[in-house]
C-alpha cells in the first residue's frame, strides 16, 4: 500500500513522497471489485443454504437440483416429488423475495440518506410504508376487495404522491420540506391505522395485521418475488447505474449544480425511482424496518462513503442479511414465525452498535 | 494529457450585462453591469446581503437572472448546457458541513463529474487531473484521507482542487477564507494568487477588506444588489467608500511592505 517510489528524471536525488493517489485509486477499485464478486458469490451461497433450512432438512446440492430441474436442465425425479414441491412452492420464492426485498430497501436507504443528507432518512422517508400500511390494513380488517400486495403498492404510492405535492414549491424539492411532508403524511396514515385497527380488528386477525406492520415475509410466493424482482429491474437497477451522481449532494444543491447537474430533476428522478422501488418492496414484505435505514450506515462505516462503492455493496450486504433474518425468524421458534422485522432489528441494532463503538475506537 | 494544454488560450473574461435577480418580490440584484478580467484575483466586497452571493451563484450560471446576461468570453452563458458551463466556470461554496466517511480524492474526482457520461466512471484523464489538481493545491499527499477529518483550511484546499479539476477558465468563491486560522486564511489567498497568476479568472466574495487589499489586484464593491465601485483596488477601497458601504469610519495607510493599501478603523 505504501508504494514509495523516485520521481526519476525530476528531481536530482530520489526522494521519498507519499503515495501516488492515482494508483492507489486503482488498488481500491480492484478491491471493490473482489469484494462485490465475493459478496455476489455469499448472497448465492446463502440463497441455497437458507432455502435449505426449515423443518424438512433439504441440502443445499438438492436445492440446486430443484432449480436444474424447473430450469429443464436435469430430469425429474419422481422419490421426490413432496420436497420438491416444498422447495418450489415454498421456500425457493422466499429467499428471494427476502433477497430482492433486502436489496431494494437497503438501497432505496441509501438514495435518501444521499438526496436528503440526513442519516436519519429511509426509504420510507416520503410515507410509502404508513401509506401501505393503511391500505393494506383496510384490506385485512375491512376487506376492501383488493389484492393486499396491490392495495399496498397504491397506498405508497398515494402517500408517495401527497408527500412529494407538499414538498414540492415551484418545481424544487427542498430536503427539509421533503423530510417534513413525508413526516405529517406518515402520521396521518399512522393515526388512520391504528384507528382502523382499534375499530374492527379481533381475535386471530391482531395477529395478521400486526406480522404486516412488522414486516413478514411469510406469505411469499412466486408472485410476491416477481413483484420485487420487477420493482427492482425497473427502479433498482436504474439508481445503482446512475447512483454515482449522489456523490454530487454531498456538498449541497449548489456544489451540484456546479458540477454542471440538475439537482431538482435528479431529486425528483430518484425520490420517484425510491417510491417505486419501496413500493414495490412494501407491497411483498410489509413495512419492514431497520433494512433500509441501517445497512446503507453499516457499509459506509466498513467501505467509505463514495456511491459507486456504496450502492452496489449495499445491495448485496441487505439482500444477504434478509435471507438471514427471514431465516432465522421462520426457524428459530418452528412451527411457529416471528415477524421478520422483529429480528432483524433485534439481531441488526446490536451489530450496528458494535460497528459504531468499534469506530469510535478507531478514530 | 492534459486538455489545457491543447486549448488556445482563452482570456476567461466573465461579464455581466444588465443583470438583474429577485427573490419572493425582493430585488437582490439590480440592473448590474459588470465586466471581470483574468490577471490578479478579483475581490468581491461589500456587507452581509449586499448580493455577493447572489451574484457570484448568477456569474456561475447556477441561477438564472430576471433579466440581463452573463457572457464568457463572447458566449452567453444561457446558451451553454449545463455540463459545458461546468467545463468552464467553477464555484467554491461556503463550507457545508460533511460528515460521510469520503475519501480526499473522491471528493477531487467530483470535479470530473462535467466531463463524464451517466453511467461511465471516471477516465484516465480523470484520474490525471484530479491527481493535478491535488498536488496543485499541495494537498497530493492526501489523497486518501477522509475528507471530515481534515482540518479547515485542508477542507478548503480540497474544495478548491476539486473546483480545478473542473479545469475551468474561471474559479469563483464564496468567502473562502471564512472560518479559518489566520495562517490557512493567508494560505488561501496566496493559492488563488498564484493560480491568477497562472492566467486563471480568479473572483472571490471576502469579507476581510485588508485581505483584499493584499491579495486581489480587482474589486467589486456592492451595496443593495448595485455596484458601488469597481476597478483597481487601491480605487475601490477609499474612505469614501466604505464609510457608504460598511457605516464606519476608515483610513487607508500605505502597507509597510507590500505596498499595497492597508485599512485601519476608527
Amino acid at each position: 500500500m505504501r508504494a514509495l517510489h523516485s520521481q526519476a528524471g525530476a528531481l536530482p536525488h530520489p526522494v521519498l513522497i507519499s503515495p501516488d493517489p492515482e494508483s492507489t485509486y486503482r488498488t481500491r477499485k480492484r478491491r471493490l471489485t473482489l469484494l462485490l464478486l465475493l459478496l455476489l458469490a455469499i448472497m448465492l451461497l446463502s440463497l441455497a443454504t437458507a432455502a435449505a433450512v426449515g423443518p424438512t432438512y433439504i441440502s443445499p446440492a438438492e436445492v440446486i437440483a430443484v432449480v436444474a430441474e424447473k430450469f429443464g436442465a436435469a430430469g425429474p425425479d419422481p422419490s421426490k416429488q413432496v420436497q420438491n414441491a416444498i422447495m418450489w412452492e415454498l421456500r425457493l420464492p422466499r429467499v428471494v423475495t427476502a433477497a430482492v426485498v433486502g436489496a431494494g430497501l437497503a438501497v432505496g436507504g441509501v438514495v435518501m440518506q444521499g438526496l436528503t443528507r440526513n442519516p436519519l432518512a429511509d426509504p420510507y422517508l416520503l410515507g410509502v410504508s404508513s401509506g401501505a400500511s393503511l391500505a393494506a390494513v383496510s384490506v385485512l380488517l375491512l376487506g376492501v376487495a383488493l389484492l393486499l400486495p396491490l392495495a399496498a403498492f397504491a397506498g405508497a404510492l398515494a402517500a408517495m404522491a401527497i408527500a412529494l405535492g407538499l414538498a414540492s414549491s415551484s418545481g424544487r424539492l427542498s430536503t427539509t420540506r421533503t423530510v417534513l411532508a413525508g413526516l405529517a403524511v406518515s402520521s396521518l396514515a399512522s393515526s388512520l391505522t391504528s384507528f382502523v385497527i382499534f375499530w374492527t380488528a379481533q381475535g386471530d386477525s391482531y395477529r395478521e395485521v400486526l406480522s404486516w406492520l412488522m414486516g413478514s415475509l411469510s406469505g411469499s410466493t412466486w408472485s410476491s418475488a416477481g413483484i420485487a424482482v420487477v420493482g427492482f429491474l425497473l427502479a433498482g437497477v436504474p439508481i445503482l447505474l446512475t447512483g454515482r451522481m449522489l456523490d454530487a449532494f454531498a456538498f449541497g444543491d449548489s456544489a451540484a449544480s456546479s458540477l454542471g447537474l440538475n439537482p431538482a430533476r435528479i431529486r425528483w428522478a430518484m425520490m420517484g425511482a425510491v417510491a417505486l422501488l419501496t413500493g414495490c418492496m412494501v407491497a411483498v414484505s410489509g413495512a419492514l424496518g431497520f433494512v433500509g435505514l441501517v445497512i446503507p450506515h453499516v457499509v459506509r462505516l466498513l467501505a467509505g462513503a463514495g456511491h459507486r462503492t456504496v450502492l452496489p455493496l449495499s445491495a448485496l450486504t441487505g439482500a444477504v442479511f434478509l435471507i438471514w433474518a427471514d431465516t432465522v425468524a421462520r426457524s428459530v421458534l418452528s412451527p411457529r414465525e416471528i415477524p421478520v422485522g422483529v429480528i432483524t432489528a433485534l439481531v441488526g441494532a446490536p451489530a450496528f452498535a458494535f460497528l459504531i463503538w468499534r469506530q469510535k475506537k478507531g478514530s | 494529457m492534459m486538455m489545457l494544454t491543447q486549448q488556445p488560450v482563452l482570456e476567461g473574461t466573465l461579464s455581466g450585462l444588465n443583470l438583474s435577480y429577485s427573490i419572493q418580490g425582493k430585488r437582490l440584484i439590480t440592473e448590474l453591469d459588470c465586466v471581470i478580467n483574468r490577471g490578479g484575483p478579483t475581490a468581491l466586497l461589500g456587507a452581509n446581503g449586499a448580493g455577493k452571493s447572489t451574484l457570484l451563484h448568477l456569474l456561475a450560471g447556477i441561477l438564472r437572472p430576471a433579466s440581463g446576461m452573463v457572457g464568457l468570453d463572447g458566449e452567453d452563458l444561457a446558451s451553454l448546457s449545463s455540463r459545458m458551463r461546468a467545463q468552464r466556470i467553477a464555484l467554491v461554496e461556503q463550507a457545508v458541513a460533511n460528515e460521510q466517511p469520503l475519501k480526499v480524492f473522491d471528493v477531487v474526482l467530483l470535479g470530473r463529474t462535467p466531463f463524464q457520461g451517466m453511467f461511465a466512471g471516471p477516465s484516465e484523464d480523470d484520474y490525471a487531473a484530479a491527481s493535478s489538481a491535488l498536488q496543485t493545491v499541495g494537498m497530493a499527499a492526501f489523497g486518501e484521507r477522509h475528507f471530515h477529518t481534515l482540518s479547515g483550511g485542508e477542507k478548503q484546499r480540497i474544495h478548491i482542487a476539486r473546483a480545478l479539476a473542473q479545469q475551468p477558465r474561471v474559479l469563483l468563491l464564496d468567502e473562502p477564507t471564512n472560518h479559518l486560522d489566520i495562517g490557512a486564511q493567508l494560505g488561501t489567498m496566496r493559492l488563488l494568487q498564484g493560480l491568477a497568476v497562472k492566467g486563471m479568472t480568479v473572483v472571490a466574495a471576502i469579507h476581510d477588506l485588508n485581505l483584499a487589499a493584499q491579495f486581489c489586484d480587482q474589486a467589486i464593491l456592492l451595496d443593495g444588489g448595485a455596484i458601488v465601485a469597481a476597478g483597481p483596488i487601491e480605487e475601490v477601497l477609499t474612505p469614501a467608500t466604505i464609510l457608504e458601504v460598511y457605516g464606519v469610519e476608515a483610513a487607508i495607510l500605505v502597507h509597510p511592505r507590500s505596498g499595497r493599501p492597508l485599512v485601519v478603523f476608527d
